[in-house]
């Protein structure tokens, strides 16, 4: 018995002896990923490649074994994308290549990135055809109707920004300190998935008094004071998307976006490589407006120290007339 | 003493139509069984009464040395209590009807053994009972560790069926369940993080240590509030006869004791401490950092008020504290430290064929990790825990039964971990009673059902079956068990890393209880003189577990999501003891498999549902456990061999930048993001060790002794991995060879 615990031993040692390799990173036969799109509104198109590697980071320096084309399918037109390394704003580096040329309203595009064994990643967009945007009174009403003529496939990142500022007042606080500047703060207020559809296109209601609230939440957060609001203007802005872009269930969630071919139009590869271009048409409401929704068109004068326990803050400057 | 007749008066009237009947014209004995050298309970003593007819009764002793024999004709009986290694205790009692014999049985230690005997129901490294397993001190010293003295988390390692991640950690699964779901108690103490930072160690040091039953599934009506497994540890009382010191010295661990009687053969104290110095010894002789530090201190007193009754009152308090990443410098220090205080009173009430325990004991335990002063993630558990526990003995049934309160409160602070839970701050109520009869059949075949009724304050009434059917017929055991178990709290942890033993209580994040169904059938055999072979099947149904999300955003944080699984798998052993000889080798397979639904998995894995094997799913272990007395040196040899555990492999790593919108990919640096592979598909190198150790007690004086120790961890250098850190491809090794010697003075 004793013997056949010994060889137990054995043959388990044998075994455990076969086993050691191990192999966390398994490769990826897809060679880039891509992001980017083509924008009809843009004398330079652009689009960031990655390579997929087998360490972590974004920072991406040196050279990159990659060569950019697109294709315009619908002429035939192949254009070569010169490739430059960007230096980003937290000092990691990447690789963006880049084109000169607009891309045109309902053309088809194929962007080629191609390694030098001839492994390539592809896309292929439609620019969406192009819309006008009409908005009805827009200076003198608080919920004004907007109207999209034209039909691009997706509207993406629909909002409306209050391009809003603090107005100072004159007395500064203490007394004798400097007058603090204005402090401007716009706040985008989201208007994707509130479209109504039209017979040519889309309707949104872009409701000032209520956005005043989100306004007015956001000046709070940022501990500037929400009574002493004015407003310089108002944008209404929108992406016209691809048939593409859309991603699933509606959202840009990052925590969805994030996992690999999820929103993906990158063939052999990952990423999203859209087309597109940017709307936008402001307005500025007048005053009468602009009060009734909650704005100041003139700051007061608070003389009266303010010691708010969310912010700590000496009074808000005030202008006595803007 | 009129409270505490009322309070058995009123007891008896609540019990009386439903608990076994001992009572009429015949006449009960029953007592208490303790080593006359120390006072020490006494497990498994045969208690035989033969009348002058020949007719023969008995009974084992139970872990409190308690046995009961009823209904005996009154008349004279002989009486003879056996145990090996003890004299054999012979008395005559004449019993009148209705009449009770309390006896207390103190056996002198010797070589007799009696002529007959009953069995016990279980004994041995080999031998398991529906599930059960009762580890004694010997059991435990048999496993070479790096210390003198043994710990019981060491045998648990040798244990088929569970499974650690490293030597480092404390993290223990025992057939599939995770360590959250383990209930670990230590004289009926809530103790909710056992095991130390390093391996080797857990609050039950085998010093300590009576006996521990280990309930790897299926287990009974007593216990409640977890899903998996359970871990009853008793310890034993200090000596009540003379003064004990011991010391003992070792380059992992250094330990004291003191015992010793307060009232001479009535009251006993205990008092143990136990530091690590592996901190500051280890890094001498091995080429590896080893920043642990951790230690526990135990106390008990204990009384014998009388021969029905007695009381105990016991405290705990361990500490760790350490880096376990394989970059020690930058890794987050994690500590936590067990406070546990209770009190146990045992009573055989005169009037009643009953033994009844009391329990109440205070039990908090606190996590943080990161820097000291402002550490990242912090959880604590406090509460009480109030349990009676009762049991009242028929010819042919036992019945179990008892009721509980425990409103632990539970405090977390995440720190991000997981995106959806931030700080959680619960008290939840666990109040309920529990019925579970056991009835003999015949001779060999006895049936266990019971039911508790349970009621968790929000989550409101619930019922927990449960059964156990036990079936013996010459050298042959079938069992067969199963039930249902539910825990009102749930542990957190990102088993993602598993260097991140972090554990966030809470309670359930979604509602849904963590919950578990359980099966086992067993099959024991002894097949000749000195050997026995087990088999036992297990299957556990998993729900309302909370794993981490599966995300492309490498490490740091992620979201917290309900899972569901199944664990099963087959335990084998096979024991042998022949003189000197003791041996037994083990074989656990087992297969875990969790189930996660997820809406960003249908693109990448092909469905919104992820099964995968979690990282404790170890499929097979092989342990060969060989001890023998060669020259007068006792020598321990073990071996474990355990397959490679899952992990996620990874195809490479990119970026992500987030198009919501006109991005300027010129200016956008996006986010360092990885693709991984299917989850936790590839396997790690599989895990083997042998260990080895030498040790020669010394007598000198008459009650003294001195005892040498040296031994090999990891004898033969195997360089297993306890982490692999995918993002950077450091390895992280267990500890490397490292010999050891230790010793330890008693007197």
């Amino acid at each position: 018995m004793r013997n056949c615990f010994l060889y137990l031993l054995f043959c388990g040692l044998l075994w455990a002896g076969c086993d050691q390799n191990i192999e966390p990173i398994v490769g990826e036969d897809r060679p880039y990923t891509l992001w980017g799109f083509l924008d009809a509104n843009a004398d330079t198109q652009r689009v960031r490649v990655f390579t997929v590697e087998e360490r972590l980071g974004t920072d991406r320096s040196g050279p990159i074994d990659a060569s950019v084309a697109s294709v315009n399918l619908t002429t035939g037109e192949t254009i070569r994308w010169a490739g430059r390394q960007i230096t980003f704003a937290d000092t990691s580096m990447g690789h963006v290549f880049e084109a000169a040329f607009r891309a045109v309203h309902e053309e088809q595009y194929r962007l080629e990135v191609t390694r030098s064994d001839g492994s390539k990643s592809t896309a292929t967009v439609t620019i969406p055809p192009p819309v006008t945007v009409e908005l009805v009174d827009e200076r003198n009403r608080t919920v004004v109707p907007a109207f999209i003529h034209g039909k691009p496939p997706n509207l993406v990142d629909v909002s409306v920004v209050y391009d809003a500022i603090t107005l100072p007042p004159a007395n500064p606080w203490p007394p004798g300190s400097t007058t603090p500047e204005a402090v401007r703060l716009p706040v985008a207020v989201s208007y994707s998935g509130k479209e109504e559809p039209t017979a040519d296109g889309w309707k949104y209601e872009i409701n000032l008094r209520q956005d005043f609230e989100e306004v007015r939440e956001v000046f709070e957060l940022n501990c500037l004071r929400p009574d002493l609001i004015a407003l310089r203007r108002i944008d209404f802005r929108f992406l016209a998307a691809d048939e593409q872009w859309d991603p699933p269930n509606g959202s840009f969630n990052p925590n969805l976006l994030i996992e690999p071919g999820t929103f993906s139009n990158v063939t052999n590869g990952y990423g999203f490589f859209g087309g597109g271009y940017t709307v936008s048409t402001r307005w500025i409401p007048t005053n009468l407006v602009l009060r009734n929704v909650g704005y100041r068109t003139a700051g007061p004068c608070p003389l009266q120290p303010q010691d708010t326990p969310d912010c700590q803050l000496p009074p808000e400057p005030c202008l006595r007339d803007r | 003493m009129a409270s505490r007749f009322s309070f058995w008066a009123v007891l008896l009237v609540v019990c009386a139509p439903v608990l076994p009947q001992a009572f009429g014209q015949s006449a009960t004995v029953r007592g208490f069984v303790t080593d006359a050298s120390d006072g020490q309970a006494l497990q498994g003593v045969n208690v035989a009464l033969r009348d002058l007819g020949g007719n023969l009764r008995g009974s084992v002793s139970d872990d409190d040395g308690f046995f009961i024999i009823t209904r005996l004709q009154p008349g004279r009986w002989m009486l003879r209590a056996t145990f090996i290694g003890f004299e054999t205790w012979t008395d005559t009692l004449d019993l009148g009807a209705e009449a009770t014999a309390r006896l207390s049985i103190e056996l002198t230690p010797g070589v007799e053994m009696g002529e007959f005997v009953v069995e016990a129901e279980r004994d041995g490294g080999a031998t398991i009972a529906a599930g059960v397993q009762t580890v004694r001190p010997r059991d435990v010293e048999l496993v070479p560790t790096p210390d003198v003295s043994g710990d019981l988390v060491s045998y648990l390692a040798t244990m088929p069926g569970v499974v650690s991640l490293g030597d480092r950690g404390g993290q223990v699964f025992i057939r599939g369940g995770e360590p959250s779901h383990n209930l670990s108690l230590l004289d009926g103490m809530y103790i909710h993080q056992p095991f130390h930072i390093l391996g080797f160690y857990s609050a039950f040091a085998s010093d300590l240590l009576r006996n521990a039953d280990i309930h790897s599934g299926a287990f009974s009506s007593k216990y409640t509030g977890r899903m998996s497994s359970v871990i009853d540890v008793h310890t034993r009382n200090g000596n009540n006869q003379s003064m004990r010191r011991t010391f003992s010295f070792a380059p992992f661990v250094s330990m004291a004791i003191l015992e010793g009687p307060v009232r001479r053969g009535v009251m006993s104290f205990l008092f143990s401490g136990r530091a690590s110095t592996i901190e500051r010894v280890a890094p001498r002789y091995i080429d590896q950092p080893v920043p642990y530090n951790f230690g526990d201190f135990f106390g008990k007193v204990h009384a014998t008020l009388s021969r029905s009754h007695q009381v105990s009152a016991s405290a705990i308090h361990t500490y760790d504290r350490g880096k376990l990443a394989e970059n020690v410098e930058d890794s987050d220090e994690i500590r936590w430290h067990n406070t546990a205080y209770g009190m146990r009173y045992l009573v055989a009430p005169p009037m009643l064929a009953m033994l009844g325990e009391i329990l109440f004991s205070v039990s908090r335990l606190e996590m943080t990790i990161g820097p000291p002063d402002e550490p990242l993630r912090t959880s604590a558990i406090d509460g009480f825990n109030f349990a009676v526990n009762l049991t009242n003995y028929g010819q042919r049934t036992n019945v179990d039964w008892g009721f509980y309160l425990r409103p632990p409160q539970l405090d977390a602070e995440l720190g991000g971990l997981f995106q959806n839970l931030e700080f959680t701050s619960d008290r939840i109520l666990a109040t309920g009673a529990y019925f579970e009869p056991e009835v003999s059949v015949t001779p060999d075949l006895r049936i266990r059902a019971g039911l508790i009724a349970e009621f968790l304050g929000d989550q409101g009434f619930h019922m927990e079956p449960r059964f156990r059917v036990m079936y013996g017929r010459g050298p042959h055991q079938f069992s067969l068990a199963g039930g249902l178990y539910r825990q009102e709290m749930v542990g957190i942890n990102d088993r993602r890393d598993a260097t991140n033993v972090f554990t966030a209580w809470t309670g359930s994040p979604t509602g849904n209880l963590p919950s578990s169904i359980h099966g086992l059938v067993g099959y024991n055999v002894s097949l000749s003189d000195g050997m026995n072979l087990s088999a036992e099947a297990f299957y556990k149904d998993l729900s309302g577990l909370f794993v981490s999300e599966w995300t492309a955003f490498p490490r740091f944080t992620t979201r917290l999501q309900e899972a569901s699984g199944r664990a099963m798998g087959l335990d084998l052993r096979l024991e042998l003891q022949r003189g000197k000889f003791y041996g037994f080798v083990n074989y656990g397979l087992s297969s875990v498999e969790y189930s996660a639904m997820q809406e960003t998995l249908p693109v990448w894995f092909g469905s919104d549902e992820v099964r995968y094997r979690p990282p404790h799913d170890r499929r097979h272990q092989i342990n060969l456990l060989v001890s023998t007395t060669l020259a007068g040196f006792d020598v321990s040899v073990r071996w474990n061999l355990g397959s490679g555990l899952p992990y996620s492999q990874i195809r490479g790593f990119d970026g992500f930048v987030l198009m919501d919108g006109p991005t300027d990919v010129s200016r956008e640096p996006g986010m360092a993001r990885v693709i991984y592979d299917q989850p936790y598909g590839g396997i790690l190198p599989s895990y083997h060790r042998l260990d080895l150790s030498v040790d020669r007690v010394f007598q000198y004086g008459d009650d003294s002794f001195i005892t040498f120790q040296a031994g090999l961890v990891n004898a033969y250098d195997n360089a297993n991995l306890f982490s692999l850190d995918v993002f950077t491809l450091r390895r992280n090794y267990q500890l490397p060879l490292i010999p050891t010697a230790g010793i330890k003075f008693e007197f």
